[in-house]
C-alpha cells in the first residue's frame, strides 16, 4: 500500500531560534491521531512540513518518509522500522509527549536539528545535518 | 529571531513522482542553503517568484531541482525532558553539530555518536561547554557510549575536550587533539587519518583498560605528547608499542601492565606499580623518571636509555627483577638510577641486568641498613655510589668505574667488592668493610690505588694481577695485644706476586683503652701477623732504615695512617706479608737498634727511623753512633732533641766498630740518659785499639771504640756496666750516679 499526501500550495511563515522549539503554522501534514503506515517499498513525501498532533506514523522496512520541511511529534510518534528510512530536510521537534523511535538497522536523516522534549530512541542511524 | 516565507508549490505527476517547489525569503536570516533534490525528468521548469520582502530566482530544469529550506543549526538539542536512547549510531553531519543537553545525565544512553565535522561539540541547550549539564564536561557528566571522530576527507577534525567513555579516531581526517581528553573505556584508533596530540591525554577509567598503540618516533604527530593514567589498572597489551613526547604520571590506584612496547617522554612519575610481563618493555624518558611506586620486572625489560635522565626509586619501594633470565634491566650511557628504597635481583647468576660504564647507580636510602644489590663480575655497576645510611652488599658487587662512598660505611661482609683501577673516593670518613678487591691490569706504578678508605691504598713497584685487602675496623687482628695494637683487621689476598708500598688507615676508634703507657701512635709499625694456631707478628723493615710515613690521629681529619715502602708477598721475613695474613699495625717501644752509622739524631741510624726518645731502649751493635756534633759519614747537623735524657737503656754490643761518641758544639756539649736510678749504660765491645779522645774525630770512617767521651764534653749515666775486658775511653766528663 502506497500513502500518499497531496497539499495544496501553502503559505508557511516560521518563527524559530536556534535553541528554542520550531513553530509549524499550516502544516503541510497533520495526522491528527490516525495510524499512518508506509509499507515496503512505499515513499510517503510530504512538501512541507509535518506534525504529529497524536497517533503514530509507522515507516516499515523498505519504506521512505520525506519531509522537505521541518517535523514536529506532538504525541505518538514516528516509527522507522528495519530498512524504511527517513529524511527531513528541516528539523524535528519531538515534544514531551512525543516519540520518534528509529529502529534497526535503517537511517533516518535529519539535515536540520532535532529538539527533543520527549523520547529519541535509536537503534538504527540517525544522521544530522547534511 | 528570524523570519522567513516560503511559497511551496507542490504538484504530483501521473507517475507520482512529486515535484516541489519553494521559494524563501529572509532578513539577514543565515544558513539559508540550497538543496539538491532529485532529478525531474519530465520536464523544464522555470520559476521566477518575487517575494513582498525580498526575491530568490529558482532554477528548476529536466535535470536539475533547486530548492530551498532555512538551516540555522544541524544540532541535536536534547531539553530538560528528553531522553535519548541510542542503541545505534547518531552521526553529525555538519562542522558546527552539537549535541547540546539540559536533560539529566541517566536519560541519555549511547551506543555510537559519530562526530563527521571539523567542530562539533558537545554544549548545553544555552551552548555552554561546563559548569552546566553539557555531556562529557567532567567524570560525573562523562559522555555514555563510543564518540566517534570520523570523516573521509582531508579536513581537520578538532577533537573537543571531555570526558568520554569510549573514544575512536576513524577515516582519513587528521585530528587535532586537545589537552584534557579523558578516556573511561577504550580509545581506538582504526583507519584514522594523522593525530596531533596537544596536551596531556587521560586514561581515566576504574575498570582495566589497554592503552592505544601511538608510536610515532618523534614529535606529536601519532605519538601521545603527555599521558595521564587515573583511577584503575592499565596495560600496554602484547604487540602494542606506545611512544610520547612529554610527561607520564599515574595516580596510585593505577597500576601499569606493560606486555607490549611502552617508551616515556621526558618526566615520569610512576604512582602505582608498574609490572613488566610476557616480555613487555618500559624504556623510561629524557628526564627524571620517578618511581613513587614499585617496578616489578617479572618477564621483559625496564631501560634506562642513553643519556636519560636520573631515575629515582622513592623510599619504601622497590625496583624488583625477578628470578628469570628474560626479566632484565638495562642502564645505558651517562644514566643514572636513584635508590632511595630498594633495587633487588632475584636472578641468581646476576647477568640479566646491564650497566653501562658510564652508568651510575646511587644507593642514598636512609633505611639503615639499605641492602646494595650484588653484581655478576660480567655484568658490573658502571659508577657506584652510595650515601645516608651503612649500606649491606647481599652478593658481591662488581663495578667498572668508580666508587664513591659517602656519610657512612659500606658494609661488604662476608662478600666482596671488585673493582679495576678506577678512583675510589671517600667523604666523613666512610669505609668499605670487607673485602675490596682490586684487579690490576694495566695499573701503572705511579698510581695510588685506593682500597677501603681515604687513607689506605697501595702503590706497586710490582704490579700483581689483582689485590684484596679485608678491612674491618674493631676487629681483632692475627696476634692481637690490647696493649700495643691497633683493634683493625686488615688481610692481604693476591694473585701473581707484588712489590708495594702500602698504606693502613685506622680511626680513632681502633686503639683501644687498653694500650699501655709506653705505646704511641708514632710508634706505629706493619708487622706480618699470622693466624691461629702459632700466632705471631713479625716487624716489616723492608728497608734500612724502612721508610715510613705516618699521619697520626692528632694531625688528621679521622682517619690517621702507617705507609711503608717496600712490602712483598715473598721474600725475607723482614719484607715479606704473607697471602692471608693480616697487616698488623703495633705501636710498642721496641728496643731500638742502630741500622747505620751516624749521629744519634738522625732517624736514619736506627731501625724505626727515627731519633730515640728517653723512654726507649737501644742496642749500638756493629755501628758508630756519634753524639753532639756532626761527623763526615752522615753530616747531620740537627742536635739531639733530648740530651739530658736520652734514653733509659743503651747497649753497645760486641761487634765491631761498635761505639757511642760524645762530643760537642760550642755549649753544646752536655748529655745524659734519663736521670734514673734504673737507668744505665751497658758496653760490650772489646776493641782492639784505644782510641784517642782529646780531639773530635769528626771522619766517616768507622769507630772500634766502645763508649767514648771526647775532651770537652759531658755524658752522665746512672749506672755504668762494663763486661769484662770492655773499654771506656774518657778524655772529657764521664760522669756515673745521679746528677
Amino acid at each position: 500500500m502506497k500513502t500518499w499526501f497531496l497539499t495544496i500550495a501553502t503559505i508557511v511563515v516560521c518563527s524559530l531560534s536556534a535553541q528554542a522549539q520550531i513553530t509549524i503554522v499550516n502544516p503541510t501534514f497533520v495526522d491528527a491521531g490516525a495510524r499512518v503506515t508506509i509499507t515496503p517499498g512505499a515513499i510517503m513525501y510530504i512538501g512541507g512540513h509535518a506534525e504529529i498532533r497524536a497517533g503514530r506514523v509507522d515507516v516499515q522496512s523498505l519504506g521512505r518518509l520525506i519531509v522537505e520541511g521541518h517535523c514536529s511529534i506532538w504525541e505518538g510518534g514516528l516509527y522507522l522500522f528495519g530498512d524504511g528510512t527517513g529524511l527531513i530536510r528541516g528539523d524535528l521537534e519531538i515534544k514531551f509527549d512525543g516519540v520518534c523511535w528509529r529502529y534497526k538497522p535503517g537511517v533516518l536523516t535529519i539535515e536540520g536539528t532535532i529538539y527533543n522534549y520527549g523520547h529519541l530512541n535509536n537503534d538504527g542511524e540517525i544522521n544530522i545535518g547534511r | 529571531m528570524g523570519i522567513f516565507c516560503s511559497i511551496v508549490f507542490v504538484g504530483i505527476d501521473p507517475s507520482y513522482r512529486l515535484v516541489t517547489v519553494s521559494a524563501f525569503t529572509s532578513n539577514a536570516e543565515k544558513g539559508i542553503g540550497s538543496v539538491l533534490l532529485r532529478r525531474f525528468a519530465m520536464r523544464r521548469l522555470i520559476v521566477s517568484a518575487a517575494i513582498l520582502l525580498s526575491s530568490i530566482l529558482i532554477h528548476v530544469t529536466d535535470t536539475d531541482y533547486s530548492f530551498t529550506v532555512a538551516m540555522r543549526a544541524q544540532s541535536l538539542i536534547n531539553f530538560g525532558t528528553g531522553a535519548v536512547r541510542n542503541q545505534g549510531t547518531i552521526r553529525f553531519r555538519s562542522d558546527t553539530g552539537k549535541f547540546m543537553n539540559d536533560a539529566p545525565l541517566d536519560s541519555i544512553s549511547n551506543n555510537v555518536i559519530e562526530f563527521g565535522g571539523s567542530d562539533n561539540l558537545f554544549t548545553d541547550v544555552a551552548g555552554f561547554t561546563n559548569f552546566s549539564t553539557a555531556l562529557g564536561q567532567d567524570a560525573s557528566w562523562r559522555v555514555p557510549g563510543l564518540i566517534r571522530y570520523s570523516r573521509s576527507a582531508s579536513i581537520v577534525q578538532n577533537v573537543q575536550r571531555r570526558y568520554y567513555t569510549h573514544l575512536e579516531m576513524a577515516d582519513s581526517s587528521s585530528k587535532w587533539i586537545p589537552d584534557s581528553v579523558f578516556v573511561g573505556g577504550a580509545y581506538t584508533i582504526f583507519l584514522s587519518g594523522p593525530r596531533t596530540y596537544n596536551g596531556t591525554f587521560f586514561y581515566d577509567g576504574s575498570a582495566p583498560q589497554n592503552i592505544m598503540q601511538e608510536n610515532a618516533l618523534n614529535g606529536t604527530v601519532n605519538r601521545y605528547r603527555a599521558l595521564t593514567f587515573l583511577n584503575g589498572p592499565k596495560t600496554v597489551p602484547f604487540g602494542m608499542e606506545v611512544r610520547m613526547d612529554d610527561v607520564f604520571q599515574n595516580d596510585s590506584i593505577s597500576p601499569l601492565f606493560v606486555e607490549g612496547n611502552f617508551y616515556w617522554g621526558t618526566r615520569s612519575i610512576l604512582n602505582a606499580p608498574l609490572t613488566i610481563w610476557v616480555d613487555g618493555s618500559q624504556t623510561t624518558g629524557s628526564d627524571v623518571t620517578e618511581l613513587r611506586a614499585n617496578v616489578l620486572v617479572q618477564k621483559g625489560n625496564f631501560i634506562v636509555p642513553d643519556d636519560a635522565d636520573s631515575v629515582i626509586i622513592f623510599p619504601t619501594f622497590e625496583l624488583r627483577v625477578y628470578n628469570d633470565s628474560n626479566a632484565r634491566f638495562l642502564m645505558g650511557d651517562s644514566t643514572r638510577l636513584d635508590v632511595l628504597g630498594d633495587f633487588r635481583n632475584l636472578y641468581a647468576p646476576l647477568t640479566n641486568v646491564v650497566f653501562d660504564t658510564t652508568s651510575l647507580v646511587n644507593y642514598a636510602g636512609i633505611q639503615d641498613p639499605q641492602i646494595m644489590q650484588a653484581t655478576a663480575a660480567s655484568n658490573p655497576y658502571g659508577h657506584l655510589r652510595t650515601a645516608n645510611t651503612v649500606k649491606n652488599a647481599n652478593g658481591d658487587v662488581h663495578l667498572a668505574s668508580s666508587l664513591s662512598v659517602n656519610d657512612t660505611n659500606v658494609v661488604m661482609i662476608p662478600n666482596t667488592l671488585s673493582m679495576t683501577l678506577g678512583p675510589a673516593t671517600y667523604t666523613n670518613n666512610s669505609e668499605v668493610i670487607g673485602a675490596f678487591r682490586r684487579a690490576l691490569k694495566n695499573a701503572d706504578t705511579l698510581s695510588n690505588y685506593v682500597y677501603n678508605n681515604s687513607e689506605t691504598f697501595a702503590r706497586f713497584f710490582i704490579i700483581p694481577e689483582e689485590l684484596t685487602m679485608d678491612v674491618r675496623p674493631q676487629t681483632r687482628p692475627n696476634d692481637y695485644d690490647s696493649t700495643t695494637d691497633v683493634f683493625r683487621k686488615i688481610t692481604v689476598t693476591h694473585t701473581n706476586n707484588y712489590k708495594a708500598t702500602i698504606r693502613a688507615g685506622y680511626k680513632a676508634s681502633d686503639i683501644p683503652p687498653t694500650w699501655a703507657p709506653s705505646t704511641a701512635e708514632r710508634l706505629l709499625k706493619m708487622y706480618n701477623a699470622y693466624p691461629a694456631p702459632n700466632e705471631r707478628a713479625l716487624k716489616l723493615t723492608p728497608t734500612v732504615p724502612p721508610t715510613y710515613n705516618r699521619r697520626p690521629l692528632s694531625m688528621s681529619a679521622g682517619i690517621a695512617f702507617v705507609e711503608l715502602t717496600g712490602i712483598e708477598n715473598q721474600g725475607p721475613d723482614n719484607l715479606r706479608l704473607d697471602y692471608g695474613n693480616d697487616l698488623l699495625l703495633r705501636g710498642s717501644r721496641d728496643v731500638l737498634r742502630a741500622v747505620a752509622s751516624g749521629r744519634w739524631s738522625n732517624p736514619f741510624t736506627w731501625d724505626e727511623a727515627r731519633e730515640p726518645e728517653p723512654e726507649d731502649r737501644v742496642i749500638i751493635d756493629g755501628f758508630t753512633v756519634h753524639t753532639g756534633y756532626i761527623r763526615a759519614n752522615d753530616n747531620y747537623a740537627i742536635a739531639e732533641a733530648w740530651p739530658d735524657s736520652m734514653a733509659m737503656q743503651v747497649t753497645i754490643g760486641t761487634q765491631v766498630n761498635s761505639a757511642l761518641l760524645f762530643g760537642y758544639e760550642g755549649a753544646f756539649n752536655t748529655f745524659s740518659l734519663v736521670p734514673n736510678p734504673s737507668v744505665g749504660l751497658t758496653t760490650q765491645r772489646i776493641p782492639t785499639i784505644i782510641e784517642q779522645a782529646d780531639v773530635l774525630d769528626q771522619t766517616a770512617r768507622n769507630i772500634d771504640g766502645g763508649l767514648i767521651v771526647y775532651r770537652g764534653s759531658t755524658f752522665t749515666t746512672p749506672n755504668l756496666t762494663l763486661v769484662p775486658d770492655a773499654v771506656v775511653i774518657n778524655g772529657g766528663t764521664l760522669a756515673v750516679g745521679m746528677p
